[in-house]
This record gives C-alpha cells, sequence and structure tokens, in this order.
C-alpha cells in the first residue's frame, strides 16, 4: 500500500465517531419508522376502547374482551436496549426478557415492554401511547411518565429510580432497582402500581415472574491511593452481564463542606486505554470521622471483554464550570484473574 | 446470527434484526457521510435519512449478502442528494468516456487524500471515497453507481489528476 493510502486508512480510522449521538438517530429512524406504520391502528384500536368499555370497566378489572383489544394495541417492543450500553449488550445476548403487558386507565395505556434481572440491577421498561393526548397537553405535565409507583419483589416494597423519555408517539421510561435491596433468590415476583401518570390518577397494575440471569463473579480489590487531598480506596468489583459494578470509597477533607458528590465521577480504562462507559452511580453514603469525610458507594460501568485482565480505574471531579479534574495520581490498578 | 438470515427477518419486519444490520454497517456508514460532508450534524443527518429510506426498500434487497453494498449505495446517493439541495449543483453530467491507463490511476504519494478531497467536487469525491476507502474494484463501484467501467476509470483519472493540481498549488475550479 502506499504512504498517501496508508495516510488516508489512517485520517479516516481517526474520524471522531459520536456514539451515543450516531446510535441514537438510528434508533429515531427505526422507531419513527415503525410508528408511522402503527398510527391509525392505534386511533382505531383506542377509540373503540373508550367508547365499549369505560361505563362498563371500573379501574383495575379487566375484562377478557378488554384483555384481547388491550393486547392488541401497538406499543414499543423494546426499551431497555436504548437505556445504556450494559443493557444493550445483554439485550443483543437475548438476556433481556419481553413481557408486552399493557393495562389501561383514564384513556392511558401503559405497557411493561421487558425486564432485565441480574445481580446488580433490575430494570422495568415501559412505555406510555400518547395516541390519545394532544401534544399541547404534554406541555402542562410535569413528569412526563411515571410520577407515583409501587413496585413490590415477594410482597416486600422496593425503593427505585426512574428516568422517562418523549420520543414522539410514546413516552419511555424505566424503573431501576439496584441490588443492594434485590432478593438474592434466581426467581421472584414482581408486582408493579402505578398510580400516577401524565398528571391523572388511577390504576395500572401488573404482576409477573422475573428470573435473574447468570450469577455474578467479584473480585476483591482492598487497594487504597493517597494524594495530598484525597483518598481512593477500591474495595470489590462485580462483574454481570449488563455491568461492571465497582464498590468505592473516596475520602475528602473535612473541611470540604462544599464538596459535591454528584461531581464526582470515574475512568475505567484496559491496558490499551480503552475506555468504559460508566452507565451508572449508587446513592452515596457519608461517613464523618474527626478529620475527614468519606463517601461510599458504588459506580456501574459498562460489562467490559473476558479478555481484558488489566484495568485502571481513575476518579475525575466536574468543577459547576463543566472543567473536569482527572485525578491521574489517585488512578488504582486492578489484576483481574482469568478463570 | 448469519446476515443472510438478519435480512431475511428484517424484510418480514423485524426492527431488531435490522437494528442489527445497521449496527454492523454504521460506522462505516458514518465515516463515508462525514467524508462527504466534513461536518457531524451533517454526516448524522444523512445516516439517519439512509436508515429510513434502507427501511423503506429493504423488501427490494434481493441478494441479502450482498445488504453492505446496497446500503452503501443508499447512503452515496442520500449524501449526493443532500449536498445538491444544499448547493443547488448538477452532481452526475455525463462526460465524454476517456481511454485510461491503468497506470494513470496510481496516487501520487504527496497526497494528503484526507484533505484534498475536501477541494473536489461530489462527483470525483464518490469515486475517491469508493476506490480509496470501501476498497472498491473498477467493477464494483460500476456496478454500485450503475455506470459503465469506462465512466469510472475516466472519473477517476480526473480525480487523482486534479488532487495533483492541488498539490501544484494551482486552482482546480478553472
Amino acid at each position: 500500500m502506499s504512504n498517501s493510502l496508508r495516510k488516508f486508512h489512517e485520517d479516516v480510522d481517526s474520524i471522531y465517531i459520536p456514539k451515543k449521538e450516531l446510535e441514537k438517530v438510528i434508533n429515531t429512524a427505526i422507531f419513527h419508522n415503525q410508528k408511522q406504520s402503527s398510527v391509525k391502528k392505534i386511533v382505531y384500536t383506542s377509540i373503540v376502547a373508550v367508547i365499549a368499555f369505560t361505563l362498563i370497566l371500573g379501574s383495575g378489572f379487566v375484562s377478557p374482551t378488554m384483555a384481547k383489544m388491550l393486547s392488541s394495541i401497538p406499543y414499543l417492543d423494546s426499551v431497555l436496549q436504548y437505556q445504556d450500553k450494559g443493557l444493550h449488550i445483554v439485550n443483543g445476548k437475548g438476556m433481556v426478557t419481553s413481557i408486552g403487558e399493557t393495562a389501561m386507565d383514564k384513556d392511558i395505556p401503559i405497557t411493561i415492554t421487558d425486564v432485565y434481572f441480574d445481580d446488580a440491577r433490575l430494570e422495568i421498561g415501559y412505555s406510555i401511547s400518547l395516541e390519545n393526548l394532544k401534544v399541547g397537553d404534554l406541555k402542562e405535565i410535569p413528569i412526563l411518565g411515571v410520577s407515583t409507583a409501587k413496585i413490590s419483589i415477594d410482597g416486600k416494597q422496593l425503593g427505585y429510580s426512574g428516568s422517562s423519555d418523549y420520543r414522539g408517539n410514546y413516552i419511555i421510561g424505566t424503573f431501576t432497582i439496584l441490588e443492594n435491596i434485590l432478593p438474592s433468590s434466581k426467581e421472584a415476583e414482581l408486582k408493579i402500581e402505578m398510580m400516577d401518570v401524565l398528571n391523572k390518577r388511577g390504576k395500572w397494575n401488573f404482576q409477573f415472574t422475573i428470573k435473574k440471569v447468570k450469577e455474578a463473579n467479584s473480585v476483591a480489590v482492598g487497594k487504597s491511593v493517597w494524594n495530598k487531598k484525597y483518598n481512593l480506596t477500591i474495595n470489590e468489583m462485580k462483574f454481570t452481564p449488563s455491568a461492571t459494578r465497582v464498590e468505592y470509597e473516596f475520602d475528602i477533607p473535612k473541611g470540604e463542606t462544599k464538596f459535591d458528590e454528584h461531581s464526582l465521577r470515574f475512568i475505567l480504562t484496559d491496558i490499551n486505554g480503552k475506555r468504559f462507559e460508566q452507565i451508572r452511580s449508587g446513592v452515596v453514603h457519608f461517613e464523618q470521622t474527626t478529620e475527614r469525610t468519606k463517601l461510599k458507594s458504588v459506580v456501574y460501568f459498562e460489562p467490559i471483554p473476558k479478555s481484558s485482565t488489566n484495568m485502571t480505574i481513575i476518579p475525575v471531579i466536574q468543577e459547576k464550570s463543566g472543567v473536569e479534574d482527572v485525578l491521574d495520581d489517585l488512578g488504582i490498578s486492578i489484576i483481574l484473574n482469568k478463570k | 446470527m448469519k446476515i443472510e438470515k438478519l435480512v431475511v427477518r428484517a424484510q418480514k419486519g423485524d426492527r431488531k434484526a435490522f437494528l442489527r444490520l445497521v449496527e454492523s454497517e454504521q460506522t462505516k456508514l458514518y465515516k463515508i457521510a462525514f467524508l462527504y460532508t466534513k461536518n457531524k450534524e451533517d454526516a448524522l443527518d444523512i445516516v439517519q435519512e439512509t436508515i429510513y429510506k434502507a427501511i423503506d426498500s429493504i423488501k427490494s434487497l434481493k441478494k441479502s449478502q450482498y445488504f453492505s453494498t446496497w446500503i452503501t449505495k443508499i447512503l452515496i446517493n442520500t449524501a449526493l442528494d443532500f449536498i445538491k439541495k444544499r448547493k443547488n449543483v448538477v452532481l452526475f453530467e455525463t462526460e465524454n468516456v476517456e481511454r485510461v491507463l491503468d497506470k494513470e490511476l496510481i496516487l501520487d504519494e504527496r497526497i494528503d487524500l484526507y484533505r484534498a478531497i475536501d477541494l473536489l467536487n461530489e462527483r470525483y469525491k464518490t469515486f475517491i471515497i469508493l476506490r480509496y476507502f470501501k476498497d472498491l474494484t473498477i467493477s464494483q463501484i460500476a456496478e454500485l453507481l450503475e455506470i459503465p467501467e469506462g465512466t469510472v476509470k475516466s472519473s477517476l483519472h480526473r480525480a487523482i489528476q486534479m488532487l495533483r493540481v492541488t498539490i501544484k498549488g494551482e486552482c482546480i475550479n478553472e
């Protein structure tokens, strides 16, 4: 190959790929096409539902006829794969379970689209069809998604975090429950009761069995690094199909009262410098001693390949101005033994 | 899963299968779009429009093993449409086909191709991208663009000559 061509290929190889934006436009193109073909069907189905069933059924009761009608309402069949890279990967491996159950109340059909359950997290995806709403109505609604819900596993109510996104004719959202409160059993009964959706109070109830995908592998790390100001300790790394979980403690001087825990994030790289995306952060717990304040939490990255043996984790503090302070001197190398 | 199976499933309306097909091509598609525009937003627009068109016409793909070539063609046409709308230019006018020797299609070593293609019009840019980024042969380019091989050779020749002119510092618009 000539030098000119070699250089051309090198230049093309180093074109920056805006991965998130590229994935978004691709997904939008596929969603947009999907909903285009479904619009008319949605309109007719919901009109029939409203006229025939509103006066007859109370909320929470679903007649066989209604159940059949609900099952024919078009919905987005997959939400979780678009939430973060880890979920996208496990979806590609067939580990995300499609649910496709729809409940209707107050003219709002909500579908639980898919569920993913492993040792690190339980993720529940849902979609809300907006065919009965005008786009203008949405502006008055403070939370575009499910505002209030009760999520119980094996009868025990659990805390969760939620997020939602407006996508043309749908709102898509997720409920996330992190592992510190999840049951250890491989199978569990999940119940979701949604009570407040798009500014309307009603009942949208779902119940089904969830099964955990393969067990996590853990590596005890127990390494600490100090600089003049901070200390980083990595206690443990856990590997599930959807995430690499890192348990850490980050020490700051007690005088730093303005330290914002949300400004702390991490970079995880392999031996070749490849970065792995941070996908979630856990709740931060504070511990005070006489001279120091300790932040204890977990951070989740995308899954790392089995071939990775040597990883480095580096803390980063992001100032309010947006400037990032990468604390290279606090980087910790972790050797992962192959099994 | 093999490409052929994914194409069959996509043709039956399986969006996930279509997504997997696109994911295997997305980086290449973006890079080609970027080579045309050297602008991230424009390149993303071109890729998005390409996907719309590909979904609508996937059933017309007769040989599933040629998915990559097929979607590349859609992307090139989309990129050219995009530029045409922006610049209001005619892109593929007919030209006299000259007899070109293979040795005349060799790139000058001094050419910084990545930068130099910015100075070419979209017609010649297309040939350079397909020949030197996609590494297609003359006959493959001819098949993709549905033009005679002689036209491909002469167009490539003209493109390379223009690149030589840019090294010499002359204005290539004359």
